[in-house]
């Protein structure tokens, strides 16, 4: 049974948040999504501690706070830290994946090139993550 | 001596006892005459009775002519008749008055007397009857006397007649000579030469003296029973036998000869023997005296003499120097090889034994560069007669020779002189160019550009060249005998020179640098190297330091040093900026694509054939930009980072290829099971092979594709090859196509960096790449890498 996922997707792109909702609303999904441009508005969003996400879909290349920072912030935080954050991005630069894991992270998908393969690449995840069971803090 | 005596003894002892003989011979004549008229007289009885005066003068005459004593006694010892021997002999005239023969007879002998004359009575003789008397005049003497009865015409005994001899003298002369035989055999068995006596012409041993069987260990009765041959040592019996031969045939009369005997024990004996013959009376060889001296201690001395003259003269003969000597009449008595090959003489040294050396000499002067002064020199030398050593000679042909003159003297006569000659050619020009070396490397050294300091075990300078003073500011004089520790006025320099020190002892070199102000105040870098100096008995006397101006090294490489910090820096920099680049370009790509994609999605039936047409077209130009950006960030991303390097199973990373890229199904991928594993990083490894591979897919033309990936192992590396059947490359692109941007095909997924990044990795591992390749049938290619 697919479960229904709070899930908050920081990305600076709107046409990633385009491709993101286009996915979504194709495959009908009933996933609630939140919204963050960037790392500073994420974090105003995560200080509201009643209403926390199930999932964090992250960005690395954002501008002010970039994806790297916010894991470290997120994973300093007692609360927060919990949270799983799998990390959303087209870059396959070895050192970012390397500091990824150490500071801690649920995931890490390269985003491809062609619409087609991300798409497929995306349902995969959601579907994994609304398999899982998941805590609430 | 005592032979003539034993001679003159015989010869009296035989005379005597000759006229003996014929004496008594003429008395028995005379007493069977005699008897034979008594009884005559007897039985003719008184016819005859005037006879009997006649007869009795007529034998009065004979006893009186007797040459010996003749007496007449009565059976009581009286005299009745004695001649004139007789009367001589006993010192009484019986005329004068009666005498008693029994009165004379020694005491002693009296009682032998007695028997006697009762022994005369029984048979009517007696024969050498001995007996001493005494005479008148006190005078003892020895007679023997041969008597018989006298008896008258009625055969009754009416006395004794008796000739009587003195024979004292003679009994003292046997006496004498049995002592001298005595005293003769002592000498001969008591005398250290051993001698034997042979009769007749072969070896019968007739007598041998204790010395002769004690020297042979045979007895005298063994002895006999041996020949001389037996007992001479086989090799002299030929010797031995000739000599012996020639006595016996009577061709000489004694003979000498040195030769071995065999000892009973089978020792040797070494012996001078002399053997004589003695004549007999009629000529003929009858005796052999020989006479054998042990000289086998002589004999060793002369073969062990022989053998120490053998080696003095190998050693003369083998000398390294020239010798010769001459005797007091300037003629050479021994000379060398050497002596001949100094002075170039053809021959052997034996050759000039007993030539007048001033002839030799004034020949082979020429080979002097002073003949005159050569001879003269000489005749100095030997009218001075006073050792002169190391005198030096130069020779025409460069060579030099030292002489040693030496005068020899025995008992302080001048007996000639020993000159050797030594060629020191070598050793003198070896000191010529020891001496020339030296100063060539105190050249070197003055103007080295390292700094030379010599110091003692007290670090006081001895020595210091030119560099050493640029390098430290002093003047010579101001450091020369200072100690080197209070020239350097900071003290971490002292103490570090002085930590030094301690290890410098103990035979160790080491080397340091250290910061330095110097005299005139510039800041210096030094590399200081020192070494422990030895003196010839391997002694520490102190150390030598050899110094290097480092200061503009340093400069230089704190310089590099900074650069690389800076380079490190902008590298990661650079990488960094390519990965922002690089996502910053793809962004917008990704964003073409979506949209295309969407627009094909959502107004696809709006767009018509040729519209979608273009659209799929974008997307394809997106994709390539896509591949071009992330080869171009792999291009540049590609380093030399060890800490990276892991074990990389080649074989496996090569079979993975071959299912990751897309192989057509016409193309067949054969990969070698000897693919080795190598230190490396895999990605890059991985890179490597999934290029070439690609690229061998990418461009085979052929029906049936063969893409065969093997590996050669050499000693030091591996050299793979990856080949393929396809188009082939032409030769003038063999290196273009290493070239970034380079693609020769239009392969619609070619970016022209593929090879580019297969070279930069094979550089990044000093390896080679190169390839073999054939228009239309295919190419190889080959990486060499390191093991």
């Amino acid at each position: 049974m697919q479960k229904k996922l709070t899930i908050l997707l920081i990305e600076d792109d709107q046409i990633e948040v385009m491709k993101f909702n286009r996915i979504l609303s194709k495959i009908n999904s009933q996933h609630k999504i939140i919204e963050a441009n960037n790392g500073e508005e994420a974090l105003k969003i995560l200080s509201d501690k009643d209403n926390l996400p199930n999932l964090i879909l992250l960005d690395l290349n954002m501008p002010k706070i970039n994806g790297i920072e916010f894991l470290k912030i997120l994973k300093n935080d007692s609360v927060l830290k919990y949270l799983p954050t799998v990390i959303l991005t087209t870059s396959t630069n070895q050192k970012d994946m390397l500091e990824c894991y150490k500071i801690g992270i649920a995931g890490y998908m390269v985003k491809p090139l062609k619409y087609e393969d991300y798409q497929n690449k995306l349902i995969k995840v959601l579907s994994y993550w609304s398999a899982n069971e998941l805590i609430t803090v | 001596m005592s032979d003539i005596l034993i001679e003159d003894l015989k010869k009296a002892l035989e005379q005597e006892r000759a006229a003996r003989i014929a004496a008594e011979e003429k008395l028995n004549k005379y007493i069977e005459n005699s008897e034979g008229r008594v009884n005559d007289l007897t039985e003719l009885n008184k016819s005859l009775q005037e006879d009997l005066t006649q007869k009795e003068s007529e034998f009065r005459g004979i006893f009186e002519n007797l040459n010996d004593a003749y007496v007449l006694i009565d059976l009581k010892g009286n005299v009745l008749k004695m001649n004139d021997v007789a009367t001589v002999m006993f010192e009484h005239d019986y005329t004068k008055s009666p005498l008693n023969l029994m009165k004379l007879v020694h005491p002693n002998d009296h009682k032998y007397t007695i028997e006697a004359f009762k022994n005369l009575l029984k048979e009517g003789f007696y024969t050498k009857y001995r007996s001493r008397i005494i005479t008148k005049n006190n005078n003892a003497k020895l007679l023997e006397v041969n008597c018989s009865l006298i008896k008258d015409k009625d055969g009754q005994i009416i006395g004794a007649q008796g000739i009587a001899r003195d024979v004292t003298e003679e009994v003292s002369l046997q006496r004498l000579l049995k002592e001298q035989k005595h005293q003769l055999d002592i000498i001969l068995d008591n005398s250290p030469i051993g001698i034997v006596l042979s009769e007749g012409a072969d070896d019968n041993f007739i007598f041998a003296n204790k010395s002769l069987t004690n020297m042979l260990g045979y007895t005298f009765e063994e002895m006999k029973t041996l020949k001389v041959s037996q007992l001479t040592h086989p090799d002299d019996r030929l010797r031995s036998k000739t000599l012996r031969d020639k006595l016996e045939k009577g061709e000489i009369k004694r003979f000498s000869i040195e030769k071995r005997y065999i000892k009973k024990n089978g020792d040797i004996l070494w012996a001078k023997t002399i053997v004589n013959s003695v004549d007999n009376s009629d000529k003929k060889v009858k005796f052999r005296v020989a006479t054998v001296e042990d000289i086998t201690e002589n004999k060793l001395a002369q073969q062990r003499l022989l053998e120490i003259e053998n080696r003095l003269t190998s050693l003369i003969a083998n000398l390294d120097s020239a010798v010769i000597l001459e005797d007091e009449s300037r003629e050479v008595v021994i000379s060398n090889k050497k002596f001949c090959e100094i002075f170039s003489l053809t021959g052997f040294p034996e050759e000039l034994k007993g030539k007048f050396y001033p002839e030799i000499v004034d020949n082979t002067k020429a080979i002097f560069e002073k003949p005159e002064y050569y001879i003269n020199r000489i005749n100095k030398l030997i009218k001075d007669k006073k050792m002169v050593l190391g005198d030096e000679l130069r020779l025409v042909d460069g060579r030099i020779l030292e002489r040693d003159y030496i005068p020899i003297s025995k008992d302080k006569e001048y007996k000639g002189h020993l000159w050797t000659y030594r060629d020191v050619t070598l050793s003198r020009n070896y000191r010529k160019s020891l001496e020339t070396h030296k100063k060539r490397y105190s050249n070197i050294i003055a103007n080295l550009k390292l700094g030379l300091v010599e110091l003692d075990n007290e670090n006081r300078i001895l020595s210091a060249n030119k560099s050493f003073m640029k390098m430290t500011g002093f003047e010579e004089d101001e450091i020369l005998t200072q100690d080197i520790r209070e020239l350097f006025t900071k003290d971490m320099i002292k103490n570090l020179i002085q930590q030094r020190s301690v290890s410098r002892k103990e035979g160790r070199t080491g080397s340091y640098e250290f910061k330095f102000i110097n005299k005139i105040n510039q800041e210096k870098v030094l590399l200081v190297s020192a070494a422990p100096n030895f003196n010839i008995s391997g002694e520490i006397i102190g150390s030598i330091g050899i110094i290097l101006d480092i200061t503009h090294i340093k400069k230089l490489e704190s310089q590099k040093e900074e650069l690389l910090k800076q380079l490190e820096q902008r590298n990661i920099e650079l990488e960094e900026y390519a990965h922002v680049v690089s996502h910053d370009l793809k962004s917008p790509l990704r964003s073409i694509s979506a949209l295309t994609s969407w627009l094909k999605e959502d107004y696809g039936r709006f767009l018509g054939n040729g519209g979608i047409q273009n659209v799929d077209m974008i997307q394809e130009v997106v994709e390539k930009m896509e591949r071009l950006i992330n080869d171009i960030l792999n291009y540049s991303s590609i380093n030399n980072d060890e800490s990276t390097y892991e074990d990389v199973n080649t074989f496996k990373i090569v079979n993975d290829i071959s299912k990751l890229i897309y192989v057509p199904k016409h193309i067949e991928i054969k990969i070698s099971e000897k693919l080795p594993i190598v230190r490396a990083n895999k990605v890059r490894i991985q890179q490597l092979f999934q290029n070439l591979m690609s690229n061998a897919v990418n461009y085979i033309d052929k029906e049936k594709g063969l893409i065969s990936i093997d590996v050669k192992e050499k000693k030091k590396s591996y050299i793979f090859s990856v080949q393929d059947n396809g188009i082939g490359i032409k030769k003038e692109y063999y290196s273009k196509i290493f070239e970034v941007f380079q693609s020769l095909g239009n392969h619609k997924k070619s970016t022209g960096i593929g090879l580019s990044i297969v070279k930069k990795i094979v550089d990044v591992y000093n390896g080679k790449i190169w390839l073999e390749s054939q228009e239309g049938v295919g190419t190889t290619f080959f990486i060499q890498l390191n093991k």
